[in-house]
């Protein structure tokens, strides 16, 4: 059965079954900062602490936030590129297999990998520069002993096809192509395997402006086509509120808020969000910048404020933030928030 | 060229038919090639376009730091001195002067000043950032060191980093990305230059960070009173500070307008393909994008004519690929280089 077959009946499945692929409880990610000769840990910096959320079969999650918030260690864990300190990441393949991909082992972890697939940041770093596009695109399938020979060939002129390359550009190097048609072999390489979930880190962040529109569309395409799920890390929030259904907003390696995208835009909880959406510069002379400019930086992660962690830039913050930190609540529609004036608030969005 | 002549609202700095290139091993790369705009007193203009659309090596041939030995400069760039006493002086031509020679040197840092986009790689990391710009304020100003590092903590404090006493004796490396693009600002306008290139200022910090340092540039600019040059890819950032924008492609201004014009009435087919193609936040999100087609072609092996008529929607065949169009006058203050609305006006009346 050819790629497009195998992802056609797939499609369909998932059509007739939209399930929860990926859940994420509690998931938690600390590195040990260290000092003299017996590596006595003296602080931790809380990378990723204590991050829910799940994400459906078909949809495109967004993790947003600032450098240093976490999304990126976050997307890794899920590959376990990084181990994780502590938490469950519960994949469901949909056909009776349930596994949590923080107990994985050995064969198992690998088997797994089939399914989850990363695209980079970076396509000029993330290319090995002394192979071939076949060499590339084609490990996948030779890792996992899926195809060699004639067939290999085969199938990666159609995984280039379906990205958009030209197929005859089978035996060039990386070198030859530019940042958008590098990041469409990393695609292409992600997508080899037909993996049910790809975790895309910044993919369009690199590209410039004419390029990022083609590549943004490439991606809604094939997810149309194979039936993918997206997690889309990204601290760009106009490419986000474009191609994310539900976004998940991350502060100092804590989930502050996750609702639909419109909600999340249009109607933010947490004040958080709201300074993030102000903050974008907006390709339109007219619209006089009313903006929440934050005091301060982000908070070091080795050294999280007491209370709530967004306290000292908040702007509605009072005594109980700075005291007592908020756990993150379900609203009555099903948004989730961690702040204590939540209910009270009445933060604008996007016009 | 000097003349004296010219009157005093004469534009602070005036590029007509600005070129450079280079002769590299690979071919000759044409990285501006004739670029026409001034920049007004108090203005800020946006330089926008993709990379390799030579915004950043219009820049830097200003302030002549760009590839001294290999390049080839041509045109003009007319730059109004200040005098001692900070009345308009003599009109200048940078790229006559010698690149290394006293007159430059006294004109950079001190009348034209630049940041750049990774203030880790623009600061050396073995001094100070304290000692950094006490050199800058000691190489054109005879004051002590004490009075000099009085100015600094002063400039500091003007860009809002807070413990300015402190950190003035901190490293690059101790700094965070949004307090380093601080003290390059401090740094750079602690001479209290007429104009400031910022070449993507913004790009490397968060969004919230962006927000801080656009107001800080902004506000220092009306205080000090002095034109800015805001070299951006990102629509937003030049939507939000400049007052008019110059579009940049492969080397050409192809479109020059006030930024409501240029936003809500655009005409080259290269600016509106880039509005087409970025998300919006807000209620259109979510609708398809227009991709521009195909990509930036390579500098080494330009399109004939019009640089822009192999991916243009509209372009002409016989046309636009035989000949490049001059820059069209749309109305006073908006011109654009495109067949679709002529074949441009005189040469000499190029320049707006």
């Amino acid at each position: 059965m050819s790629v497009a077959e195998q992802n056609a009946a797939r499609s369909s499945d998932t059509a007739r079954a939209r399930h929860r692929l990926l859940d994420v409880r509690k998931l938690t990610k600390h590195y040990p900062i260290t000092e003299g000769l017996l590596r006595r840990e003296v602080a931790r910096v809380r990378a990723v602490d204590d991050v829910t959320f799940h994400v459906d079969t078909g949809e495109t999650l967004g993790l947003v936030g600032e450098s240093g918030c976490g999304k990126t260690s976050t997307g890794r864990c899920l590959l376990r590129a990084i181990d994780p300190t502590s938490g469950e990441m519960v994949f469901d393949y949909g056909d009776g297999r349930v596994v949590d991909i923080a107990k994985l082992e050995g064969r198992a972890l690998k088997d797994l990998r089939k399914d989850m697939q990363m695209v980079f940041q970076d396509p000029f770093s993330s290319l090995n520069p002394r192979w071939t596009l076949l060499d590339l695109v084609g490990e996948p399938l030779v890792a996992f002993r899926v195809a060699k020979g004639r067939e290999l060939e085969d199938r990666v002129a159609e995984l280039l096809r379906r990205v958009g390359l030209r197929p005859e550009y089978l035996r060039r190097y990386p070198h030859a192509f530019s940042g958008g048609e590098r990041q469409r072999i990393s695609i292409a390489r992600a997508l080899a395997l037909n993996p049910r979930l790809v975790v895309a880190d910044e993919p369009v962040s690199a590209l410039d402006v004419s390029v990022r529109a083609q590549t943004l569309n490439l991606l809604e395409d094939l997810q149309q086509e194979l039936g993918l799920t997206y997690i889309f890390i990204s601290h760009d929030l106009s490419v986000v509120q474009h191609i994310c259904d539900r976004v998940v907003v991350m502060y100092v390696g804590q989930v502050v808020e996750v609702a639909d995208t419109s909600s999340l835009f249009f109607t933010p909880k947490h004040p958080y969000t709201e300074a993030l959406l102000s903050a974008v510069p907006k390709p339109d002379p007219d619209l006089a910048s009313s903006r929440i400019v934050l005091k301060g930086e982000v908070a070091d992660p080795s050294n999280v404020p007491k209370g709530c962690a967004f306290h000292p830039r908040c702007p509605y913050a009072v005594d109980h933030c700075r005291q007592v930190e908020p756990k993150l609540e379900t609203l009555g529609d099903g948004r989730q928030v961690r702040c204590h004036r939540a209910h009270e608030l009445s933060l604008s969005g996007v016009e | 060229m000097q003349n004296q002549t010219v009157p005093s609202d004469s534009p602070l700095l005036e590029l007509r038919d600005l070129r450079t290139g280079f002769a590299l091993r690979e071919g000759y790369v044409k990285a501006v090639d004739g670029a026409s705009f001034s920049v007004a007193r108090g203005e800020t203009i946006g330089v926008v376009g993709e990379s390799g659309c030579g915004k950043s090596i219009t820049a830097r041939t200003i302030l002549r730091i760009a590839g001294t030995n290999d390049s080839e400069l041509g045109g003009e760039a007319l730059f109004r001195r200040r005098t001692r006493d900070g009345r308009p002086g003599e009109v200048v031509d940078l790229l006559k002067l010698a690149p290394n020679g006293r007159e430059i040197r006294s004109i950079r840092g001190a009348e034209i000043a630049m940041i750049f986009q990774e203030p880790m790689t623009a600061f050396s990391p073995v001094h100070t950032i304290g000692n950094q710009i006490i050199e800058a304020i000691q190489l054109h100003h005879p004051v002590s060191k004490d009075e000099a590092r009085a100015t600094a903590i002063d400039m500091l404090r003007r860009v809002e980093m807070s413990n300015a006493e402190r950190r003035i004796d901190a490293y690059p490396h101790q700094l965070s990305g949004g307090m380093r693009q601080r003290a390059m600002i401090a740094m750079a306008l602690v001479c209290r230059p007429q104009l400031l290139l910022a070449d993507e200022p913004t790009t490397a910090l968060d969004v919230t960070t962006q927000a801080q340092i656009l107001a800080l540039i902004r506000q220092l600019k009306a205080e000090l009173g002095m034109s800015v040059m805001m070299i951006t890819h990102d629509l937003g950032v030049v939507a939000e500070t400049a007052q008019n924008v110059a579009v940049m492609y492969l080397g050409k201004v192809v479109e020059y307008a006030d930024v409501r014009a240029l936003f809500h009435d655009p005409k080259h087919p290269y600016t509106q393909a880039l509005l087409a193609s970025i998300p919006k936040l807000g209620r259109e999100a979510g609708a398809r994008l227009h991709p521009v087609k195909g990509m930036v072609p390579s500098p080494f092996n330009r399109p004939r004519g019009c640089p822009f008529n192999t991916r243009c929607p509209k372009a002409m065949p016989g046309v636009c690929d035989v000949d490049m169009p001059g820059p069209t006058t749309i109305k006073p203050g908006h011109t654009v280089s495109c067949f679709l609305y002529g074949a441009g006006d005189t040469r000499t009346e190029a320049a707006q």
